[in-house]
């Protein structure tokens, strides 16, 4: 075992290996959970569903549950996810959902990274001081938020104030132009059109601020736990002696090796904000993921959709998983100490 | 020697660390207690000169050595580097100042960031330093690092790749790096085995002869100090009590404390080993200590002067070049140290001073 790429590639294909395993009892419990249910879904559906729709439901829900498994499962081996009961396959809408949580969680990140990761060096320099004390007043007040009520505190009041949009992606929906990649700013972009590129910016602003300051106390606290390790060892020491700046010490020789830490959390927190947005994405009325997660299973007045449902599920256990593989492959390029096991 | 001055002037250095106070000591207004790390410590260095500084765990070595390197901040007294004052540097000139002044630490592991290469740890100073380019740099450590004792060739390996030996080698050559006048080993050898401590030292020496740097020794390894220091100086519970010329010193403790310490020193003597000595007594607290001699509850010899009023550091008339903190140098100074081992009490002072 070593370093080289061709370690690298081994381990990242074990790892997916494991996806297998995982995936198969991810798809077994929520498939039964879902199915065992005793709700009448089927008649749930009149009026919207005609006749022959509940007729057809009927009969699929009769079968015995190991043959709806089956079929299920097959349908899902061929590609097929599934639809609901009124025939909204499922795939296309997680095809398009997922990008767009995917990027609310990357702009979370992205501030989680550049505002948390700073107010944990400066917590852990100033040590007991009363710096120390006012970061760790604003990320325990993030952390302590319940998610349902800093949303709505941010769209009721933050956003009208600071003249930010508090609804949907863009201003106009749909947007005059082709969505390629689902991500709203992207997809603005790389249509060339700056002024809906500004605007998808605004409408990202507020949902990712909120989900960032909430979940903001991780990256700090990590960060200042693991500078106050680092910093008293000798090399920093030895930096200082190099006649460094303490800019430099600080940020290049104490953050870089305090960061192995941050990072691998971060990654691994990554997975699950992108199932964690569920309640943002509803406040803030974002396309994402988490909105058809709340749908499939029957909130907002909507109809319960099972192969929804799962797919949604899927699609989570999936994040995670992937979510600590980058982690650890991060982990790998930081620490030049490890190994790809 | 009196024409120049000496490289280094470390003059009456104090260090306090102060200790957290207690709510009802704010509350009250009691004073703020701390911890005298280094209390009134004096001497000097010349170029290319090598002071041994001894004493044992928690005398404030690490500290003195620290303050010498601008690591610590003292609380009070100048260090006087060529004749130039460097306690109240501003800090762009202290960076520059830096490269003066090195220093090897102690722990092989700590003291080298596992996450940069050789090239890179032992170039740093060079870059921050003297604004070299990467591959002048590279340039220049491949032709440092046969000086240390390693191989050219581990320019792109990490410092955990090395064995202790190999650490402690890249953490002289990243000292070397910059070409200083004074280096401050802080017990660059003790994390090491015994054959390992040997080439280190030796490697040391040739680089003093070859670059005429100037070395401050700390260690608590006395066969070191014989082999490495032209001068000795002992320190304890933060005040030098002794220093002079190593083998005088070595071989002529004057004071109590110093005889003491080298009593301790294991002798590979088997008749020897009956005869342990041990310093009797309480160590005296570095928080707020008392007036006189900090070694008077410990010394063999300590009469009722001793606990109350600080010794002078001074010359000892007859012992050249030798300075000693001790009210009854004249009177113990001939004492050998190995009498220590048997007859302590016996040269115990008149009536009065209990041990």
């Amino acid at each position: 075992m070593g370093r080289s790429p061709s370690d690298l590639i081994v381990f990242v294909l074990k790892r997916l290996l494991q996806l297998i395993p995982v995936l198969f009892g991810v798809i077994v419990l929520t498939f039964f959970f879902t199915h065992l249910d005793l709700t009448d879904i089927c008649n749930a559906w009149y009026p919207h569903a005609g006749i022959a729709t509940i007729r057809h439901c009927e009969t699929t829900i009769n079968q015995p549950i190991a043959q709806q498994f089956l079929t299920y499962f097959t349908n899902l081996l061929h590609g097929n996810w599934g639809a609901s009961v009124l025939g909204d396959p499922v795939y296309p809408k997680i095809a398009t959902a997922l990008p767009a949580t995917v990027e609310l969680v990357l702009a979370a990140l992205f501030l989680m990274v550049v505002i948390g990761i700073p107010l944990g060096v400066v917590a852990a320099q100033s040590g007991g001081r009363w710096a120390d004390h006012l970061v760790r007043v604003f990320y325990l007040s993030g952390w302590a938020t319940p998610t349902y009520l800093g949303a709505v505190l941010a769209a009721v009041f933050l956003g009208p104030a600071l003249g930010l949009p508090t609804g949907g992606e863009y201003s106009t929906n749909p947007p005059p132009f082709t969505q390629w990649t689902h991500m709203s700013v992207l997809d603005a972009i790389l249509a060339g059109n700056l002024a809906y590129t500004a605007d998808a910016f605004a409408h990202l602003v507020l949902p990712a601020t909120v989900l960032a300051f909430i979940n903001m106390g991780i990256a700090t606290r990590m960060t200042r736990a693991s500078m106050l390790e680092v910093l008293p060892l000798d090399y920093v020491r030895s930096a200082r002696m190099k006649g460094l700046t303490e800019f430099w010490v600080l940020y290049k020789h104490a953050l870089r090796n305090a960061l192995i830490t941050t990072t691998t959390v971060l990654g691994i927190t990554a997975g699950g904000l992108l199932s964690g947005t569920v309640v943002i994405e509803e406040v803030f009325a974002w396309p994402g993921i988490g909105q058809y997660a709340y749908a499939s299973i029957g909130g907002g007045g909507s109809q319960l959709n099972f192969d929804g449902a799962i797919a949604v599920v899927i699609v989570f256990a999936t994040a995670v998983v992937v979510a600590n593989l980058i982690a650890d492959i991060l982990y790998g390029v930081l620490d030049p100490r490890v190994d790809w096991r | 020697m009196n024409d120049a001055p000496a490289l280094l002037e470390v003059q009456d250095v104090v260090k306090y660390f102060p200790l957290t106070r207690s709510l009802t000591s704010v509350i009250t207004g009691g004073s703020r207690r701390a911890v005298h790390a280094v209390d009134h410590v004096s001497f000097s260095l010349n170029e290319g000169e090598t002071l041994g500084l001894i004493g044992e765990s928690g005398s404030g070595k690490t500290t003195l050595g620290w303050l010498v390197a601008r690591l610590h901040e003292p609380t009070g007294g100048r260090i006087l580097f060529s004749g130039h004052d460097v306690t109240r540097l501003p800090r762009g000139k202290l960076r520059a100042w830096r490269r003066n002044v090195q220093v090897v630490f102690q722990d092989p592991v700590g003291s080298l960031d596992p996450r940069l290469r050789v090239w890179q740890i032992v170039g740093e100073p060079m870059r921050a330093q003297l604004g070299l380019s990467r591959a002048t740099t590279r340039k220049r450590v491949e032709a440092l690092l046969p000086s240390v004792g390693l191989p050219t060739d581990c320019l792109d390996q990490y410092p955990h790749e090395f064995s202790g030996g190999g650490r402690q080698r890249l953490s002289v050559a990243r000292a070397l790096s910059v070409d200083p006048r004074l280096i401050v080993l802080d017990e660059p050898t003790s994390a090491l085995d015994v054959a390992v401590q040997a080439q280190i030292l030796n490697r040391l020496v040739a680089l003093q002869r070859e670059r005429k740097i100037a070395y401050l020794l700390i260690t608590h390894n006395v066969a070191a100090v014989r082999f490495v220091a032209d001068r000795v100086a002992v320190l304890y519970l933060g005040q030098l009590v002794e220093i002079g010329g190593v083998h005088e010193v070595l071989e002529h403790p004057v004071h109590p404390y110093t005889k003491a310490l080298l009593a301790a020193v294991p002798v590979p003597d088997p008749n020897r080993r009956r005869m342990r000595y041990r310093i009797e007594g309480d160590i005296p607290s570095l928080v707020d200590p008392k007036p006189g001699c900090r070694f008077a509850p410990r010394c063999p010899f300590v009469i009722e002067r001793c606990r109350v009023e600080d010794p002078e550091f001074r010359a000892v008339p007859g012992i050249p070049n030798r300075l000693v903190a001790c009210h009854r140098a004249e009177e113990v100074g001939d004492i050998p140290p190995e009498s220590l081992l048997e007859v302590a009490p016996a040269v115990a002072a008149p009536a009065g001073a209990a041990t």
